[in-house]
């Protein structure tokens, strides 16, 4: 026959052991009772390092992700201000050529300005024979 | 005047004996040492009387294009291992890497080797994972091995290639023994591992194993005489290291069955809880803690035993009328009138045994073999092993749980497949180190049960195996799972189905480190 023991927790199964419970009896739950207690302390200890270990681990991969982060950050901010000197060197170098261009401009104008002027145009006419007789050479 | 530069010592030193290779596959082994990204090596080739002309005009050849070959000619045949040994007589490098003549190195072996070398200066042993390569080039069969697995070393070399062994430790070890031809490198590697400082695996696979007809690559079966010589080995092993063994080929498979002989005969005390349910098991409507009980108290051997039966109080009256209709002195009956609650049942069960082992056991299991607790508890002889769990099989003979896998998530390894077949590099064959096992059925040294708290409350249905397997880890212990024994396993039917998110939550905050982490079982 399956023998009954008192339970821990719970009621107890009828039976005629329960019927014979001494203070013996009543002394072992106790001790079961914080025998089980004991067991569930431990797992809440081990329990809260398991849980500190896991929020370390995650700290450290956070970590890596940060520094990696950082390290991306500074490598995009690096380039970033590497494309800014180089956009501010072809801005300096468009002023530049801009500049250059407005110079040309003047100078054109200037040009103009002579090939318009009277002095020009009476030169042009005073030289006209020796141009006329240095184009009879070149052919001869 | 002038003295002469010593010669120094390089890291490396590559054994390969050489006995007529394919010249393909030289050639592919040649030009795999050459490629090696790392240099500081020399490669200490032995020719053990090549009848094909061809090898020692090669082998010349070779010696006068780099300093670093050195070339020995054996006057006659002696065989693998004094081929070996003449190889490691002309060796001078702090390590010794071990090269068949037909396979290949990965460029980098050499190099990541020297990595872990340097990160662990008292490292005596590295292995590589490895794959094959058949007559094609193309590779296969690739072996992701486990971390250090002494358990599962002694019933398979599953090391093997590439190994790299201190130099000064194989000498001291005695190098290749004679009487092992075949198994050779297992029963140097066995004499290693006893006197090693520290054993390191390298998960990558640095090493291409050349499967020719006749060769072990292609069938573990192709040389009995080799696995007759591990069997030898492994013997000579355990009878080195004092532990009173029997060794019998795991049939059908050419693997080794350590049986460990019991120094005693400790009290088990098997726990089950249960809430009497029924379920149709082999077509026949069964009470399952009646029929789970009926088959420990009938068909074990193993005689000191105690069975709690944790019983829910509001459970239908023919279970409990079944359980007290069974007549033996061994079985006590212990009600529990709290909300379910898996782990606390459990808990409560063991705090109300005495044996010096618990066992945890499902109410929907059925013992097969007489000798299950005998063959569970012989791995628990080990002090730091805490925990063996057998084959579980499902009521049509599938798989039920072949232990725990973290690979990606927890959950029962090779569940729904078929029980034939080794499993992949025999996995399904070998009793073996894993990172868990299922409560449904787990032996536990009830020190380590205590030390760790038990089960895990805050886990009332699903995950308290898991997150007792990995508190056993970390305070240490190393966990079993043997093929040897097996039971079955009606699954499902002991507790209430479905599983809580709060528990998926709950495991994730204590363990998701160990997640797709899993140091012994790396198989998808």
């Amino acid at each position: 026959m399956a023998t009954e023991i008192p339970p821990v927790r719970g009621r107890s199964v009828p039976s005629e052991a329960d019927a014979e419970a001494t203070t013996d009896g009543h002394l072992r739950a106790l001790l079961l009772e914080a025998q089980l207690r004991l067991l569930e302390s431990r797992d809440f200890a081990i329990g809260a390092a398991a849980r500190v270990g896991e929020t370390q681990t995650r700290l450290v991969t956070k970590e890596i992700e940060l520094a990696n982060a950082f390290t991306s950050n500074h490598e995009q901010n690096l380039h970033i201000q590497n494309h800014i000197a180089h956009i501010a060197r072809l801005e300096e170098a468009l002023n530049g050529v801009t500049h250059r261009v407005h110079e040309l401009t003047v100078r054109s104008r200037q040009l103009d300005d002579v090939y318009a002027s009277a002095t020009w145009r009476i030169g042009r006419i005073v030289l006209l024979p020796i141009r006329i007789l240095r184009r009879v050479l070149h052919r001869s | 005047m002038i003295h002469p530069v010593p010669r120094a010592v390089p890291r490396f030193s590559i054994i390969t004996p050489v006995f007529n290779p394919p010249s393909d596959a030289f050639e592919e082994c040649i030009e795999s040492v050459f490629a090696q990204t790392f240099s500081d090596w020399e490669w200490c080739l032995v020719d053990d009387c090549s009848t094909n002309s061809w090898v020692r005009q090669r082998l010349l050849q070779l010696q006068a294009h780099d300093t670093r070959v050195r070339i020995f000619f054996r006057q006659s045949n002696g065989g693998i291992v004094a081929a070996s040994n003449d190889a490691l007589s002309l060796a001078e490098g702090d390590f010794i890497a071990l090269l068949d003549n037909d396979d290949a190195l990965h460029p980098s072996a050499l190099a990541k080797v020297n990595e872990v070398i340097l990160a662990n200066g008292n490292v005596d042993y590295v292995y590589t994972d490895e794959d094959k390569i058949d007559d094609s080039g193309r590779h296969y069969d690739t072996f992701l091995k486990p971390d250090w697995s002494p358990q599962r070393f002694l019933a398979q070399n599953y090391c093997s290639h590439l190994s790299i062994i201190r130099r000064s430790l194989v000498n001291s070890v005695g190098r290749f023994r004679s009487g092992f031809d075949g198994s050779q490198d297992y029963d140097l590697f066995l004499r290693i591992i006893e006197r090693a400082r520290l054993i390191i695996h390298i998960p990558e696979v640095l090493y291409h194993w050349r499967a020719v007809l006749g060769s072990t690559a292609r069938a573990s079966d192709e040389k009995p005489y080799a696995f007759i010589a591990a069997m030898k080995a492994v013997r000579e092993a355990l009878a080195r290291r004092s532990i009173l063994a029997t060794v019998t080929k795991a049939d059908p498979y050419p693997f080794q069955r350590v049986v460990r002989q019991l120094s005693a005969f400790p009290k088990i005390s098997i726990i089950i809880p249960t809430c009497g349910i029924h379920k149709r098991v082999f077509g026949i409507d069964t009470c399952l803690v009646v029929n789970c009980v009926e088959s420990i108290l009938s068909k074990s051997t193993y005689l000191n035993i105690e069975v709690v039966v944790v019983i829910d109080d509001h459970s239908p009256e023919d279970a409990w009328t079944g359980l007290r209709a069974i007549a033996d002195p061994r079985l006590r009956l212990l009600s529990y009138d709290k909300p379910f609650n898996f782990s606390s049942k459990c808990n409560v069960g063991v705090v109300n045994s005495d044996g010096e082992y618990v066992l945890l056991l499902n109410d929907d299991t059925e013992v097969i073999d007489e000798q299950w607790l005998e063959t569970l508890a012989s791995y628990l002889e080990e002090p730091d092993v805490a925990m063996v769990g057998p084959m579980l099989l499902l009521e049509d003979g599938r798989i039920q749980s072949a232990g725990h896998s973290n690979t990606p998530i927890p959950h029962n390894f090779r569940t729904g497949q078929s029980i034939q077949g080794p499993g992949e590099f025999g996995v399904l064959a070998v009793a073996r180190e894993c990172s868990g096992i299922t409560g449904a059925c787990a032996l536990i040294r009830r020190t380590a049960y205590e030390e760790v708290g038990g089960l895990s409350p805050i886990f009332p249905k699903a995950f308290n195996d898991v997150d007792f397997s990995f508190k056993l880890l970390d305070a240490g212990y190393r966990i079993m799972w043997t093929p040897h024994t097996r039971l079955f396993h009606f699954e499902t039917a002991s507790r209430p189905t479905g599983v809580e998110s709060s528990e998926v939550e709950l495991l994730h905050e204590r363990w998701q480190r160990r997640f797709d982490n899993d140091k012994y079982c790396r198989l998808v």
